[in-house]
């Protein structure tokens, strides 16, 4: 490994670059010509057919004009219509209205509620259900966009044996007289292989499978199990119990290379608590303070206070150092790990013992049993136990996937000991750690049956493929969380001919219930008899099961878990050391087939369509990425130089992504990629595989030992020699700060003892500069003034919205809520590295760090997120430059962008300076190809067409519907009547929209908050009504002097 | 050399002088006709439907409220059509053998809707809402024509843009009372009910009645207004693209 970096030229371009100046890459810092082409150019990457001089030009438009006389749509018959009514109409329903059912999603054997909108029995939207535990109301990103999984049109049909059709009935009679067969030695050879189960039913189902067939092995295996949390809950609590954390009462949370708000059942529930502790907009004047030490980036770590990038290898050592601080019993002393600030250290110790019984201490699902024991130690000696930490028995019958027994199973199938596999959902032939092969076990066992939505890698080394139904077309069951119990309904008929794994376990024992009554039996033999039609109704219209939570369980920290763990020797990285960690869109790779997460930019790395290999600068320099010798640092604008990474033998090619913020020496690579089965959107295409992402299989440097999750030693890196093109959306509209006085107009922030010892802001309104002559040459609106535009005509509802940027997290929740409400396309990897993403509300991101200082200062930099939609300005410069006024201004408010007017001139887009309008270029939406996916479109909105320009309406389809509700009621629309989908969908609660003539809204009151501020109001003067709330951060005083 | 033109060339100048004028507006207006006949739009023009059910028997002769058939006329965007069983509540008593209705029987026998041809159908860019339009005491005629006297249903209609602005710019021009002091919503159905008993109707119900599509008498123009301010209708709003397109 040696570095090739070059210390003359390093950085040498961004020498003097320094001040507190926003910047969205290297690149941006240097000010490099190719960045200010993103910035200037609305539409980089189009490129011209031919090359054309005028008259050629007139010419075409000449041709073009005659052509289009020919085939004039007004020469035609509009195409026949029919009309088909019921037989006989469902009770209550309304044709036309929309019918919520509550239900249940689940991952990881833990079920979140959501709320599944059906428009005329199709299911079209996912959201929270407020009264789930794991969701109150919002949902995030990846449970969302599994309502596009239901209409993928990859999805297996109808079960196949070696390929040929078949029918279920035949797959049950072969698998019965296989079980018979097999019955005398008690079902021995027999294999079952589920995902986590949760399902109680499920659950119940299998062990009546394994009390007759008592030989039977049944195995649980996910890669993403929560394995060293309960590991870590085995080692240090007695009873051995399950944590879920009250962020809610914590005053002060520290995470130790965690993510709570991305990863885990409560996820969204956690985002929800600890956003509201840091939420000032009623008033509050109070926030938690949270730390994050991190190897990577997170969520958690961008909201955090204060955040250190550490090695994940180091977290070990950090941890005791910090019981060491807290008087932790047994740990005596234990040094600070190198490089890690002593004075942040022990400030943020005596910040977490100030605050007894009201602090958190979290540590990441895949940092080793050791470091969750001792942060249960830290918690019980901090008092936390009983009020910001509750302990409940496990959730799950079994808590852990059980990686050892999965291996033991291929083990006797390459023995020959197993004669029938049946694989219900998962995808272990994928998935499994490198040194399990399942596929090799599957091969040698004479019965094997694949349960699964996709005829994936698992179902191609399978003879029975067996169609799965989604959750949305299956009853079922689940647990929360916190053991509060949900009623999965269905909300459509399966689409094709396909079985839940409830269904199939009742036909496998021979049964001949429908989903609904075996769900049905299970709970009335649970809640008895007695009122249970009531119970049961209650429970589906509730979404939840009463009274069903868990009872919190005392438990202790085991005497000598201190002096235990003080004497254990932690792995410690010597060279760099690989991290994995599941995708944060695609997760473990199940979603790899959904677009919308697939180009859903990923949280911070704003990366679509592949997996990468992460880390900083340094350590890309170290590993001998070539630096860029004219400006002196790795430009992200160019292909990602490729790097192999070998383990134990085996060896994965990984494009190299510099994700500044990380910790020296780490090397993050996701897991969800280089799948080979399974459906069209994660396969590279055939004839440009460039032009899609796929990325590479991480699941090669997975490994079955003791932590999976990191490779502390051993890992050998190599550079390729080679160049990998990645869709990072990052460039793409580049708010051009050049032009901006102060970075206040784009980003502002303050503290929180600033903030509340500062004067109250005089909010004026900035003169107006807009044309009066130029605002009334509107075509058909000859003779509006200004003032008879509207703004802010108390007589008419007036829209606006707050973003507060002191509870976004980036998250992402919001981008596929709008995705999936507005009918919003995805356009492919190579659409989007030409910037074409079509997604109405993007997430910036930002750093913060001077250029070039005593070091290397981008290895640590401030990151900040934006979210960015249209501001529905009142001064919109997008509007006077239409052409055909094809976008136009509302009387209440809003900046109307009228499709079927819309010609594609695209000069709004050329003229909006938040770069917020998207051109539909190539009719991405059209799905004529796969009529299927059209029954997820929205009703209430548009499909747009190619050549059309479209941006956020501001939901103006749920305006709509409320102002007609109001309107019946003779009454106005009352606050919190309108949301728009991203807000709904905010598990953090940063977007609120509403009225802003009514000044007892909720908006209204945020609107006149101190901290309002308009991106780029003083320098255009577009009085935008998306306003943001400036970033209040809430740091230790000690740490900041 | 002899002249090249006659004297009646002059005539044949001036003639092709005037046609050729003449032409191009003869085409545009031959041509907007044409787009704007019912040939082009499907205005009267009578469908052939699975049954020939007609209005005007249902309607007017029996006087069957709209709202029986239509059921969500009140509360959603859209009226619904009824179904079967709706068909079946009445003809599973009389005409039960009539062979125009074999269709209806076979959907119930067999468990097939009907399809009906769509009549009436916007544009999937515009968003029209019944129920707000019968909220407000819009008569049912007024967008779809003489619906009591249609044997078998045509448009009424062409749905032209420039012709829902015509209301959505000024709506007090088209409201109207049929009843003193009722609400709205009873106010569109009380033309039929006039209709049903033979009252005598003013110029402008007559009209309504006959099909025709007009602005109210000048002199009840202040009536208009105070509808409009009665009925809480927004006007400065009502002409917003995103009303209807969104």
């Amino acid at each position: 490994m040696k570095s090739n970096v070059d210390g003359a030229n390093l950085g040498e371009s961004l020498k003097g670059k320094t001040g507190r100046r926003y910047w969205k890459s290297l690149e941006q810092l240097a000010g490099t010509p190719e960045f200010q082409k993103w910035v200037d150019d609305e539409f980089p990457h189009r490129s011209t057919l031919l090359k054309l001089d005028r008259r050629e030009l007139l010419k075409f438009m000449g041709a073009g004009m005659m052509l289009a006389g020919l085939a004039a749509s007004g020469c035609r018959k509009l195409p026949e219509h029919r009309v088909v009514p019921f037989i006989a109409g469902p009770e209550d329903y309304v044709p036309g209205k929309p019918v919520y059912y509550a239900s249940i999603a689940t991952m990881g054997g833990y079920a979140t509620g959501v709320r599944v909108k059906t428009h005329e029995g199709r299911p079209i939207k996912l959201d929270g259900n407020p009264n789930h535990p794991a969701s109150l109301g919002s949902l995030d990103a990846r449970t969302q966009a599994q309502v596009l999984d239901l209409y993928d049109p990859d999805r297996l049909r109808m079960p196949t044996y070696k390929g040929d059709p078949a029918a279920w009935s035949e797959f049950f009679a072969k698998a019965g007289a296989k079980l018979e067969e097999l019955a005398p030695n008690g079902g021995s050879g027999v294999v079952l292989v589920t995902q986590m189960v949760g399902s109680p039913t499920l659950h119940s189902q299998i062990q009546n499978f394994l009390f007759r067939h008592p030989a039977a092995q049944w195995v649980q295996y996910e890669a993403a199990s929560r394995r060293n949390m309960i590991e870590g809950a085995a080692m240090a609590l007695s009873p051995v119990t399950e944590s879920h954390f009250r962020f809610d009462l914590a005053k002060v949370v520290v995470s130790l290379d965690s993510n709570v708000m991305m990863e885990g059942p409560a996820a969204a529930r956690y985002q929800r608590d600890i956003m509201a502790g840091r939420d000032l907009g009623s008033g509050r004047t109070e926030m938690n303070r949270v730390y994050a030490v991190e190897c990577a980036p997170t969520t958690l770590g961008v909201i955090a206070d204060h955040r250190m990038p550490l090695r994940a290898s180091l977290i070990p050592a950090f941890t005791r150092a910090l019981a060491a601080r807290l008087g932790v019993a047994g740990i005596g002393a234990a040094p600070a790990p190198a490089g890690v600030d002593e004075n942040w250290l022990a400030a943020m110790a005596r910040d977490l013992a100030a605050n007894r019984g009201a602090s958190v201490v979290v540590t990441g699902d895949h940092q080793p049993g050791t470091v969750h024991a001792l942060v249960h130690a830290i918690n019980e000696h901090l008092g936390n136990f009983g009020t910001t930490v509750v302990h409940t028995n496990p959730v799950l019958p079994k808590p852990t996937a059980e990686i050892t027994a999965l291996g033991t199973a291929v083990e006797q199938m390459k023995a020959g000991q197993v004669q029938m596999v049946l694989v219900l959902g998962g995808n272990p032939v994928y998935d499994s750690p490198a040194d399990i092969d399942f596929k090799g076990g599957l091969d040698n066992v004479g019965f094997t049956a694949h349960l699964s939505m996709h005829d994936d890698e698992t179902s191609g080394a399978c003879q029975w493929r067996l169609p799965l139904s989604h959750f949305l077309e299956a009853w079922g069951d689940g647990r929360a969380f916190d053991g509060t119990a949900s009623i999965q309904q269905p909300t459509i008929l399966p689409l094709y001919d396909s079985k839940s794994e409830i269904e199939f376990f009742e036909a496998l024992i021979g049964g001949a219930r429908e989903g609904m009554e075996i769900v049905q039996d299970y709970w009335r033999g649970a809640m008895g008899e007695a009122g249970f039609d009531v119970r049961w109704h209650t429970a589906l219209g509730d979404g939840v099961i009463a009274g069903t939570q868990l009872p919190a369980v005392q438990s202790q920290v085991l005497q000598g878990l201190g002096q235990a763990i003080a004497q254990m020797d932690d792995d410690v990285a010597s060279g760099y050391e690989v991290v994995i960690q599941p995708d944060p869109t695609v997760f473990d790779g199940r979603f790899a087939n959904n677009g919308w997460l697939q180009e859903l930019p990923k949280p911070i790395s704003n990366l679509t369509w592949d997996n990468s290999a992460q880390m900083n600068h340094d350590t890309a320099l170290k590993l001998g990425v070539e630096i860029d010798k004219k400006y002196g640092f790795i430009p992200a604008d160019r292909e990602a130089d490729m790097v192999h990474i070998t383990v134990d033998g085996r060896t994965v090619e990984a494009a190299v992504y510099v994700n500044h913020g990380m910790a020296d020496g780490v090397v993050l690579l996701h897991l969800g990629y280089g799948r080979t089965r399974g459906g069209k959107v994660l396969l590279p295409l055939r004839n440009k595989p460039e032009d899609h992402g796929g990325g590479f299989d991480a699941y090669r440097l997975f490994r079955s030992g003791k932590n999976p999750w990191m490779v502390v030693n051993g890992a050998r890196f190599e550079m390729a020699g080679k160049t990998y093109p990645l869709a990072n959306s990052q460039f793409h509209n580049t708010i051009d700060m050049t032009k901006v006085d102060s970075d206040r107009e784009i980003l502002e922030e303050t503290t929180l003892s600033a903030f509340l010892s500062a004067e109250p802001v005089e909010h004026h309104e900035n003169p107006t500069l807009y044309d009066e002559d130029m605002a009334s040459g509107v075509i058909g609106k000859s003779n509006t003034s200004v003032e008879d535009m509207g703004w802010n005509d108390p007589n008419q509802y007036q829209w606006a919205m707050t973003i507060d940027l002191t509870l976004c997290t980036g998250c992402n929740a919001c981008v596929v809520a709008c995705q999936s409400e507005n009918n919003i396309p995805t356009v492919g990897k190579y659409q989007v590295q030409r910037g074409r993403e079509m997604h109405w509300i993007r997430i910036d991101r930002y750093y913060a760090g001077d250029g070039i200082g005593s070091e290397w200062p981008v290895n640590d930099p401030v990151i900040r997120l934006q979210p960015v939609t249209c501001m529905q300005c009142e001064n919109a410069p997008c509007e006077p430059v239409c052409p055909v006024a094809a976008t136009v201004h509302s009387k209440e408010g809003l900046n109307q962008m009228v499709y079927n007017r819309c010609v594609g001139t695209r000069y709004c887009s050329n003229n909006c300076p938040y770069k917020v309008r998207r051109f539909n270029f190539l009719n991405y939406g059209n799905h004529d190809d796969v009529p299927v996916k059209n029954l997820l479109n929205n009703p209430d909105v548009t499909v747009r067409g190619r050549g059309v320009m479209e941006k956020c309406t501001y939901c103006v389809q749920r305006i709509n519907h409320a102002r007609i509700e109001a309107k019946k009621r003779g009454d106005k629309i009352k606050d919190g009547e309108v949301t728009t989908a991203c807000m709904d969908a905010c598990p953090s609660r940063a977007i609120v929209f509403g009225n802003k003539s009514d000044e007892t809204s909720r908006v209204s009151k945020l609107l006149h908050d101190k901290r309002s501020y308009k991106l780029l109001d003083h320098h255009l003067n577009t009085r935008p009504r998306t306003v943001y709330l400036s970033r209040v951060t809430n740091p230790n005083q000690e740490i900041e002097a | 050399m002899a002249q090249l033109f006659r004297p009646n060339a002059n005539t044949y100048a001036t003639v092709s002088l005037i046609v050729g004028a003449l032409v191009p507006f003869s085409i545009f207006y031959f041509g907007s006709t044409i787009t704007r006949s019912g040939y082009n739009t499907g205005v009267g023009i009578p469908l052939d439907q699975p049954i020939p059910f007609s209005h005007k028997h249902h309607a007017y002769e029996l006087g069957i409220d709209c709202r029986f058939c239509h059921t969500s006329v009140e509360t959603s965007a859209v009226a619904g059509l009824p179904t079967t069983e709706v068909c079946m509540t009445c003809h599973s008593q009389i005409w039960t053998n009539n062979p125009l209705l074999e269709p209806l029987r076979v959907s119930l026998e067999s468990g097939t809707p009907l399809e009906w041809v769509k009549v009436n159908r916007l544009p999937d860019f515009v968003y029209f809402d019944h129920s707000i339009h019968i909220a407000k005491g819009l008569n049912c005629n007024v967008c779809h024509g003489p619906v009591q006297d249609m044997m078998i249903t045509s448009k009424g209609r062409a749905f032209h843009m420039s012709w829902c602005l015509e209301c959505h710019d000024n709506p007090e021009k088209y409201m109207i009372e049929y009843k003193k002091g009722d609400e709205p919503r009873k106010q569109v159905f009380e033309l039929y009910a006039k209709l049903m008993a033979g009252d005598k109707l003013t110029e402008y119900e007559h009209f309504l009645a006959e099909g025709e599509f007009r602005e109210i008498p000048k002199d009840k123009a202040h009536e208009g207004v105070k509808l409009m301010e009665a009925r809480k209708i927004n006007k400065a709003q009502l002409a917003d693209c995103y009303v209807c397109h969104r």
